[in-house]
C-alpha cells in the first residue's frame, strides 16, 4: 500500500514536472572558447577534445525561468548551512573522530545499493549491476554492514548510477533549473530522479516519517562534517556562487550521462557525484 | 631495420610522454614546496606562495584562460582593458589555487596519471587524485604546445570545466550589470598585497 502511494506520488510529481523537461537541445559542445576566435589577430582557438572525446556530452542551454525563486532558496540554503549545519557539524566532528565519520558515510553509501543496482539494470548494464551486487554482499558482510570497503581492495569497482542519469541515458534533457531548499541544486529531470531514487531508499519504508527524515538529515550532517570549509572556499573562488553552482550542476550531470553512454559495460571510474544538498559547492 | 623501428618507437614514446611529464614535474615541484618544512613557518609563507606562483606561471596559460573565460565579451574590450583583465583574473585564480593547495594539500594521498591524448599541438592529460579518505577526484588538464612547453588552457574537475564555469558567471554579471562591476568584483576578491 505504502509502495503504491509512493509510486503515485512519484508519478504525479513526474507528470507535474513533465512540461519543464525538455528534449535534448544540444548546443555545439565543440564550439571553441570564444575569446580566441574573436581576436582578429590570432588563429581561432579550437579545443579538439571537446568534440573528439565528448560527442555525447552536448549540453543544452541552461534554462532558469524561476531564477528569483531559486536565488531566494539558494540564499536560504546558504544561511542554513552557515548558521546551522556548519556549527553543528563542527561540534559533531569534535565528538566523533574522522575515521568513524568516514565509516558512517560508507555505510550510508552501501545502503543506497538498490538505487545503483536498479539504475544499472535500467541502463542495460548487467555486468555493472552484478558488480554492484558483489560489492554490496562483500561490504555488508566482510565490511561489517558497509562500515569498511574491502570490495575496493579486491578490485570490485563501484559503478554508481542514479535515475537522473538513466533518464538522460534515454535522451531526456535536464529541463529547467531548480534550487530546492534543503536539497540544493537540481533540474526538472534531477528532481524526478530524486523522487524515483527516494522510492528505492530503505529509509522510506522503515520506521515512519521520523526515520524517513531523521536518517537522511543525519547522513547529510555526517557528510557536511567531512567537508567543512569546502563551501567557504567555493564561495571565495566564485564571483556569482549561484551561477557557478548551477553551471557545475548541469555540467557534472551532463558528464554523468555522457559516461553512461560511452562506458557501457566498463567500470565508470569516478562518476561525478551529485552536488551535495545545501552547500556542496566543490569546485 | 628492426633497430630503426624500435628507435622510432622509443622516440615517439618519449614525445608522447611530454605533456604528462611536464604536468607531473610541476605537480611534484608544488607538492615538494608545500611539504618543505623550512618553508612552513608563517614568516616564510609569502616566500612559499611566490615560489608556487612561479611554478604555476610556467605551466598555466593565464592569458588564454582569461580570454576564453570572458568569451564573446573579450572582443568588446579595449586592448588596455584586456591586459588589465588578464592580470586581474590570473592573480585571482592564482590566489584561489594556492589557497586550495594550502587548505587541502594535507588531505592528499596520491596523484595517479591515467593517460594522455595528443591532437596536433593540443593535449589532454587525465589524472586521478585520491584523498586520505579514499575519495577519488578525476581531473583532466587540457594543454597547448607553446615552443617546448605544454601550457594548460583549461582544467576539468569531475567533468566540470573551469573556463566554462567562469564564462557562465561572467556572462551573467555582464548581462545584468556591467564590465566595470565585473572588474570591481574581481579586484575585491584579490587580497591586498598579493602580487
Amino acid at each position: 500500500m505504502k509502495t503504491l502511494k509512493s509510486l503515485c506520488l512519484a508519478a504525479g510529481l513526474f507528470l507535474f514536472l513533465w512540461p519543464a523537461l525538455g528534449v535534448e537541445n544540444p548546443v555545439a559542445q565543440d564550439s571553441p572558447p570564444d575569446g580566441r576566435s574573436t581576436n582578429q589577430n590570432e588563429t581561432p582557438f579550437r579545443d579538439p577534445f571537446a568534440s573528439v572525446d565528448q560527442p555525447a556530452k552536448a549540453q543544452p542551454k541552461i534554462k532558469d525561468p524561476l531564477q528569483p525563486m531559486n536565488r531566494a532558496f539558494f540564499h536560504f540554503n546558504d544561511k542554513l548551512y552557515l548558521w546551522i549545519v556548519k556549527p553543528s557539524g563542527k561540534g559533531y566532528s569534535k565528538v566523533v573522530p574522522r575515521p568513524a565519520r568516514t565509516c558512517v558515510a560508507r555505510l550510508f553509501e552501501n545502503v543506497k545499493y538498490p538505487i545503483r543496482f536498479v539504475n544499472n539494470l535500467l541502463q542495460a548494464k548487467f555486468k555493472a549491476a552484478g558488480l554492484e551486487t558483489g560489492r554490496f554482499v562483500v561490504n555488508s558482510t566482510v565490511g561489517v554492514g558497509g562500515l569498511f570497503d574491502p570490495a575496493k581492495r579486491w578490485k570490485i569497482e563501484a559503478h554508481p548510477a542514479h535515475f537522473d542519469q538513466t533518464l538522460g541515458f534515454y535522451g531526456l534533457g535536464p529541463g529547467i533549473y531548480f534550487d530546492w531548499p534543503m536539497f540544493g541544486p537540481s533540474s526538472a529531470r534531477g528532481t524526478a530522479g530524486l523522487a524515483a531514487d527516494g522510492m528505492l531508499s530503505p529509509w522510506s519504508y522503515i520506521g515512519g516519517l521520523g526515520v524517513a527524515i531523521g536518517v537522511p538529515a543525519y547522513r547529510e550532517e555526517n557528510n557536511a562534517s567531512l567537508h567543512l570549509g569546502e563551501y567557504e572556499s567555493f564561495k571565495k573562488a566564485t564571483l556569482d556562487p549561484y551561477v557557478a553552482m548551477r553551471s557545475a550542476y548541469y555540467e557534472s550531470r551532463a558528464e554523468a550521462v555522457h559516461q553512461s553512454k560511452v562506458k557501457k559495460q566498463r567500470p565508470t571510474e569516478a562518476l561525478p557525484q551529485p552536488l551535495p544538498p545545501l552547500a556542496r559547492g566543490d569546485d | 631495420m628492426l633497430l630503426a623501428l624500435v628507435a622510432a618507437g622509443v622516440s615517439l614514446g618519449a614525445c608522447a610522454d611530454e605533456p604528462t611529464a611536464q604536468v607531473r614535474a610541476t605537480t611534484d615541484k608544488i607538492l615538494a614546496l608545500l611539504a618543505d618544512p623550512t618553508l612552513k613557518s608563517a614568516a616564510r609563507n609569502s616566500e612559499r606562495r611566490q615560489l608556487i606562483r612561479k611554478e604555476l606561471d610556467q605551466r598555466i596559460d593565464w592569458a588564454t584562460i582569461a580570454r576564453s573565460s570572458l568569451g564573446h565579451h573579450w572582443a568588446k574590450r579595449t586592448q588596455a582593458e584586456q591586459t588589465e583583465f588578464v592580470g586581474l583574473f590570473s592573480r585571482f585564480l592564482e590566489e584561489t589555487f594556492i589557497d586550495k593547495f594550502e587548505t587541502h594539500g594535507g588531505e592528499l594521498d596520491k596523484v595517479e596519471y591515467l593517460g594522455e591524448k595528443i591532437i596536433d599541438e593540443y593535449a589532454s592529460v587525465k589524472v586521478q587524485i585520491s584523498t586520505k579518505d579514499q575519495i577519488v577526484h578525476p581531473v583532466e588538464y587540457r594543454l597547448q604546445k607553446s615552443g617546448q612547453d605544454w601550457r594548460i588552457y583549461d582544467v576539468l574537475l569531475e567533468g566540470v570545466s573551469l573556463v566554462k564555469n567562469y564564462r557562465d558567471q561572467f556572462d551573467e554579471i555582464l548581462a545584468k550589470w556591467s564590465y566595470e562591476k565585473l572588474v570591481a568584483d574581481l579586484r575585491a576578491k584579490i587580497p591586498p598585497g598579493s602580487t
